[in-house]
């Protein structure tokens, strides 16, 4: 029974090598990162012993600039409160609470763009597709998927900005529960389809070996 | 007599406007750290625990403006 366990992780061991041999580590792991291939910083809740991750996706940083340019804005418009007459003939107190309330208002919108971004997850494992969607601050949705149910994989590149800033949008076609996974604003589109289809090959190839976990 | 009296209406109802905003804030706050708190429990990413930490300034932010908006109104 040891034996035969032993044997499954020597053959996971070989296939995650296979993948490494496949796959060139790029990006970095820090806390604004879009695009890493095998960060050992990152793990998820329901993650499989020996299951590595292969690659990480965020949509790609720059789709942040409109939010941060309005909380600029709404920073600067404070400054001009007290030129407005309701405001202006308020007593102080009045005044402090609600120019505090205002900053709370900014950091409370600031944080909830933030959460939206940083929460929007796309993780490739050497057997599954795990999308992290956060759709608003009361709602989230975690779809998984096989490598084994991949049967189409796309990416478009569109707009300025995207041209500009090498980003893009991906779909993944599955024949499992979730018939589409899809990633907008990613960066390195192309990357991740080839990525995406090494590891389909390199799933096929321990299947035909016999090797599947 | 009419002009302060309309004044001191206009205040009360300011005063009873940003504590109720302050309240429902207070609350909205609570449930973002605790989004936040799950979230980064089902990933975990090693800088984390500084978007947590930003939940939890905002969070005492909001006690603050609540006990200001309580105490100074």
């Amino acid at each position: 029974m040891n034996e035969i366990y032993t044997s499954g992780v020597k053959e996971a061991k070989k296939s995650i090598e296979k993948i490494r041999d496949l796959i060139e580590k790029r990006g970095s792991e820090s806390l604004f990162t879009a695009f890493a291939t095998f960060p050992k910083t990152i793990c998820f809740g329901q993650q499989e012993e020996g299951e590595e991750v292969v690659l990480f996706l965020r949509q790609h940083f720059v789709i942040n600039l409109p939010w941060m340019i309005l909380v600029l804005l709404a920073l600067v418009v404070q400054a001009f409160f007290p030129l407005f007459p309701p405001f202006a003939n308020l007593p102080g107190n009045y005044q402090l609470v609600i120019t505090l309330m205002w900053y709370l208002l900014v950091f409370g919108f600031a944080l909830g763009k933030l959460m939206g971004w940083f929460f929007n997850i796309f993780i490739l494992t050497d057997e599954r597709v795990i999308d992290v969607d956060f759709i608003n601050l009361f709602m989230r949705k975690i779809s998984i998927t096989k490598i084994d149910d991949i049967q189409d994989v796309s990416s478009t590149v569109s707009g300025a900005a995207g041209t500009m800033f090498g980003y893009g949008s991906i779909v993944i076609q599955t024949a499992g529960e979730m018939p589409e996974f899809e990633m907008n604003n990613v960066p390195h589109p192309e990357e991740v389809v080839k990525i995406v289809n090494q590891l389909v090959d390199e799933e096929e190839q321990e299947k035909v070996e016999g090797r599947t976990k | 007599m009419i002009d302060q009296a309309i004044a001191n209406y206009l205040f009360i109802m300011i005063r009873i406007l940003v504590t109720a905003m302050a309240v429902v804030y207070t609350i909205f706050a609570v449930l973002m750290s605790r989004q936040i708190g799950q979230m980064t429990e089902a990933v975990k990413m090693k800088d984390s625990g500084i978007i947590l930490m930003l939940g939890y300034v905002h969070l005492i932010f909001a006690i603050l403006v609540l006990f200001l908006a309580l105490t100074m109104l």
